[in-house]
């Protein structure tokens, strides 16, 4: 199964996704105790699928209960528990990395590093890529030195070692930014003219940049430097609009808006999603790789929304084949182009009366 | 906006503030609004309730709203601090109504009162100025309903900077952010959770029927909305519980309709529901009845649970049915966080409920009703914990 994936991720043309997907579908069902059992109790008959999209899918929610694996798991991503509660983290285990390697770099060099493909790259039986076009990576986010668990910090430690040219470095510590390795690092990429990708998180990134603009660094790093930030997409970016911290990247890096991906993943997936800025396409449009199609369900029928109507993500993901591929979201969006818009987090999105919410009340909210 | 300039007379008499208000709530309860179905309709519309909810909801609000009420409530102040003060109300949320007893504590304080209503229900308080005035035309001068973007409008601050005091009925994230803008002057009035309490010793179908009702008005939205009723006894009695509110449930939606659902709370309903089966697989005592609506909404949802704790609802008539031995488990265990404790409904019919109310008031429990009229509640609540009338008639804030 795994090595059809791979080839599938190299080879859109060596077979269709419908029957892998199916084909996905029924090892999950034999190798997934788990996943079987909560289908069988609810009556399910897996004979009615019959095509990708009724392949029955798990909510993120229930990864903070039940642990779903094909296998003896070799690896776990813990979620940062923040959306149930405390005390209940969703986990994510993998028997076997690789294809979570080869979906990540594959989907990262296509939407931000694409002007790197342009002259082709191939890949080892192990996913790895023989001719790493590479660049000088920033990091700011967890590494898994100091947070094992972390699906962000095993991307970007795999980025780093496939795709990393010398110079580049890791930004954050346990302790915190590593400033003064940033501010050289900024620096050199200035002088020299040598581009950098700034990748973290964005409340890192925030936090950088008011280190930097309180000693009163600011850049204008080289044209073909970027930045991809992840989290705070779903909605507000702390207390930013997405125009304000755009606005924040030009004024300290230098770096436009044309520049700048969003990543959207989460940890119960092995693909992530970007937007398509530095492919020239709609900047709001999150973009997948092949290998993962998503359905916008409407969550009061349970059906596919109308064209153009929004719902909740439903992703199907191949190369999540060590646990359950289908996997149904708690974020809202609406399908666009060749991928979705995100719209945001369902909860907590609308006014609900003057009742305390469940999620006020799990977070300890609601102090008044 | 609309500008109404507000004569600076020495104040409006409370009397006839009292037979105003008394007259326009009789008024509704007799169907005599201008265009009440037509109020009804699209109050349910924007907010998503049915009509029959919209109904039932505002009879509850505008029954308790009698002149001999309003003048035992009168009666329960002292002063004239109110007089001459210019008193705003804000409710941002979606509970059409909500902000009718604020209303009516200002103008019988002696305020003269400026409502900016919310995107979300923009309808009520405008006709509940217009039914005063039709009863008495002397308010209209005293009672200022309007609208701007709530937190985005520049006038906001300038209107708001003009009140003696702020009140302000919504999430508690808008409450903080008032407050901190307009500090001492803003009394705010934020979420709360409500629930239900009975006895083995009561009857049980009883209890349950009633407490549908309160779960079906607004739709478990308000904060005296139950999210769920704890039995004091034995687990079997529990189990009858359920039995008997998923039956009253089911004829409830007979009378009372549940509203439309949201696409956000329909994601929410859906999410809440698979952790329910995760729970079972993961070896929790949950089990649960529902609807069993295929392809549309569900419309609502009864579980249980072996755990003696509080858990919220999610709303939209998903009731949680749990079970403690004795009233000291009841306290220690199954009532959720004080500051966030609205009221706790008791069963008529439960021999318990004196020795219950008296567990429960010593354990600071703000409000105690009666199951079915949880949703009704006398003129003078507390709502968390505010005298509104009489901090009024002292002069502010207290």
């Amino acid at each position: 199964m795994q090595a059809r994936i791979l080839q599938f991720m190299d080879r859109p043309d060596s077979e269709d996704f419908e029957t892998l997907a199916l084909d996905l579908f029924r090892y999950q069902w034999e190798s997934n105790p788990t996943y079987r059992g909560l289908l069988e109790a609810e009556g399910f008959n897996p004979s009615t699928v019959t095509g990708w999209k009724l392949i029955p899918s798990v909510s993120t929610t229930t990864f903070k209960r039940l642990i779903f694996t094909c296998g003896h798991p070799t690896l776990v991503f813990r979620t940062s528990g923040t959306s149930g509660g405390p005390g209940r983290r969703g986990e994510h285990h993998l028997v076997d990395a690789e294809l979570y390697r080869a979906s990540l770099v594959r989907s990262f060099q296509r939407l931000v590093l694409p002007e790197q493909l342009a002259g082709g790259v191939a890949y080892d039986g192990d996913a790895r890529c023989l001719n790493p076009a590479g660049m000088r990576l920033v990091i700011v986010a967890p590494m898994p030195a100091w947070a094992p668990d972390s699906s962000l910090g095993f991307m970007m430690k795999t980025l780093l070692d496939v795709l990393g040219s010398p110079g580049s470095i890791e930004g954050l510590g346990p302790g915190g930014l590593h400033l003064s390795a940033l501010i050289e690092t900024f620096s050199d990429s200035e002088d020299s003219g040598v581009p950098l990708a700034l990748l973290g998180t964005s409340s890192a990134l925030n936090g950088l940049m008011d280190r930097l603009r309180a000693g009163g660094h600011s850049y204008r790093l080289p044209d073909d430097s970027r930045i991809m930030d992840t989290g705070g997409s779903k909605g507000m970016h702390g207390h930013l609009s997405r125009s304000e911290q755009l606005d924040r990247y030009a004024a300290t890096f230098g770096i436009s808006a044309t520049r700048v991906v969003n990543e959207y993943g989460m940890t119960e997936m092995s693909s992530q999603f970007y937007d398509g800025s530095l492919v020239g396409l709609d900047p709001e449009v999150k973009l997948g790789p092949h290998w993962v199609r998503t359905r916008i369900v409407d969550p009061r029928t349970g059906v596919d929304a109308e064209p153009g109507e929004p719902g909740i993500l439903v992703h199907l993901d191949l190369a999540n084949m060590d646990s359950v591929a289908a996997i149904e979201t708690e974020d809202l969006g609406v399908a666009r182009g060749d991928g979705f818009v995100l719209l945001g987090r369902a909860a907590g999105s609308e006014p609900r009366g003057c009742s305390l919410a469940a999620e006020a009340l799990l977070r300890g909210g609601g102090s008044s | 906006m609309n500008e109404t300039v507000i004569p600076c007379a020495p104040t409006v008499d409370t009397e006839r503030v009292i037979r105003a208000v008394a007259t326009a709530a009789s008024s509704w309860l007799d169907g005599g609004w201008p265009d009440q179905q037509g109020l009804t309709r699209r109050m349910a519309e924007r907010c998503g309730y049915s009509t029959a909810v919209v109904t039932a909801g505002m009879n509850a609000h505008l029954g308790a709203m009698s002149e001999a009420e309003l003048r035992r409530w009168v009666g329960q102040g002292s002063g004239h601090g109110g007089t001459g003060q210019f008193v705003a109300i804000l409710p941002a949320t979606n509970l059409p109504g909500i902000a009718l007893i604020p209303s009516v504590a200002a103008l019988l304080a002696g305020a003269r009162l400026l409502v900016k209503t919310s995107a979300a229900e923009p309808f009520f308080m405008s006709a509940w100025k217009d039914c005063l005035v039709l009863a008495d035309s002397g308010l209209g001068p005293w009672i200022e309903v309007t609208e701007w973007v709530g937190g985005v409008d520049p006038e906001e601050e300038i209107r708001l900077a003009a009140c003696d005091t702020i009140i302000l009925l919504g999430a508690d994230a808008t409450v903080a952010d008032l407050q901190r803008r307009h500090g001492r002057r803003v009394i705010g009035l934020g979420t709360g959770i409500s629930l239900a309490v009975v006895s083995a010793a009561a009857d049980l179908r009883a209890a349950a029927s009633r407490l549908a009702r309160d779960v079906a008005i607004w739709d478990q939205r308000g904060c005296l909305s139950p999210h769920g009723i704890v039995l004091v006894g034995p687990e079997e009695d529990a189990q009858t519980l359920m039995t008997h509110l998923v039956d009253s449930l089911r004829d409830m939606e007979r009378e009372l309709p549940v509203g439309p659902h949201s696409m956000e709370e329909a994601a929410v309903l859906r999410t809440f529901r698979a952790d329910l089966a995760a729970r079972r697989l993961a070896g929790d005592t949950v089990e649960w009845f529902d609807s069993g609506d295929v392809g549309r909404p569900r419309r609502w949802l009864v579980w249980r649970d072996g755990l003696s704790a509080f858990e919220p609802s999610p709303g939209r008539r998903h009731v949680r049915v749990w079970h403690v031995s004795n009233p000291d488990e009841l306290v220690e265990q199954a009532l959720p966080p004080r500051a966030h404790l609205q009221s706790v409904g008791l069963d008529a019919s439960d021999p318990a409920a004196p020795h219950l109310e008296a567990v429960l008031r010593a354990a600071g429990v703000p409000v105690i009703s009666s199951l079915g009229s949880m949703q009704a509640p006398p003129v003078d609540w507390p709502n968390k914990g505010r005298h509104l009338l009489r901090e009024l008639m002292s002069g502010g804030p207290a």
